[in-house]
């Protein structure tokens, strides 16, 4: 199928912006950046035939490089479980505080915020980016990455606060 | 603020939603991005010059901390074609018009004056006495030559 030039250019521009988060969740995941930029090239490749179908375009580059990491993965150990490759919110029990992490998980999640912000967060919250490497990524100076994301820790605090969680030095 | 996302940043740590990428690592990223772009066009047969040169700058001005879609960067592209393809084009007719005036242009005329000798100046005659009667003599040889040549041949017999 012949894709408009028009969609070239999308498509560009969201390879853009999202290659360097998929990037880092892949790498998080196989260890090795050599295959995690061979996979990353993999789940692009698929984006580009679907790209013109895709509505939520994060959230399917994220399912797609679950299943592109789980295949690396099977080849090796076809017995392997993916949830535990990738260590999901829900299911794992981590140093007793299950709700706690999921409630914070949420704030993550949910709190509502641009592409822009929400590509922010990923890369310097999950994957800790410097503001500098995060401000090249964005297209933004570091300066405004810096006063950006301190807004967005904000909301995600008040987010917390209207959980219940008043204070997050109690659970540290 | 600053301690606010502190504690956030040891929050997400302490309950392992954060998953670090090293320094190292983040620098690979952000450089092999490009770099496999142009891979991927080029496996899907979308790779062009054109395309590249907005892509870079796409990439380059948004390194700079300015905002712009590819729209925006298409359309750079193509202001700084036509000032380049005009500065150029006026550059060439320029050129063709200054060698096209000087080929034109007659021979330049140099005007050579040689200075005659005064008149009150006599070149002295250095010939010999023999000499000169030899001359004489054959130029009234060539004036008698002259006078026979220039009578005409009469039908009468002369006595």
């Amino acid at each position: 199928m012949k894709k408009a030039k028009g969609s070239v250019d999308e498509f560009t521009q969201a390879y853009m912006e999202y290659y360097s988060q998929v990037f880092s969740s892949i790498l998080t995941k196989v260890g090795n950046a050599e295959d995690a930029r061979d996979l990353c090239q993999e789940v692009f490749l698929i984006f580009f035939d679907k790209f013109e179908k895709i509505e939520n375009k994060r959230a399917w580059l994220y399912g797609t490089l679950r299943n592109v990491v789980y295949r690396h993965y099977a080849k090796k150990d076809p017995g392997v479980d993916i949830d535990e490759v990738f260590n999901d919110v829900g299911l794992t029990f981590t140093n007793g505080f299950r709700d706690t992490r999921i409630i914070i998980s949420e704030a993550l999640e949910q709190i509502e915020c641009g592409e822009d912000e929400r590509t922010m967060l990923d890369l310097i919250a999950t994957h800790n980016f410097t503001y500098g490497n995060a401000a090249g990524v964005l297209g933004l100076t570091r300066r405004q990455v810096e006063y950006k994301y301190g807004q967005l820790v904000k909301r995600i605090l008040e987010y917390l606060n209207s959980k219940g969680i008043k204070d997050i030095a109690e659970l540290l | 603020m600053n301690t606010s996302v502190e504690q956030f940043h040891q929050l997400l740590g302490r309950y392992k939603l954060s998953r670090p990428v090293s320094p190292g690592d983040q620098e690979y990223i952000i450089n092999s991005r490009k770099q496999d772009l142009k891979d991927l066009l080029r496996k899907k047969g979308k790779y062009s010059l054109i395309l590249w040169i907005v892509i870079a700058i796409y990439a380059g001005i948004r390194k700079f901390g300015i905002h712009i879609t590819m729209v925006q960067s298409k359309i750079i592209a193509g202001m700084t074609a036509v000032a380049v393809v005009s500065g150029s084009s006026t550059g060439v007719y320029q050129g063709t018009k200054y060698v096209i005036k000087a080929i034109s242009k007659p021979p330049a005329k140099v005007e050579e004056k040689i200075d005659e000798p005064d008149s009150g100046m006599t070149i002295p005659d250095r010939r010999t006495t023999e000499e000169k009667t030899k001359e004489e003599k054959k130029k009234s040889a060539d004036i008698k030559n002259q006078d026979l040549d220039a009578t005409p041949l009469s039908d009468v017999p002369s006595l």
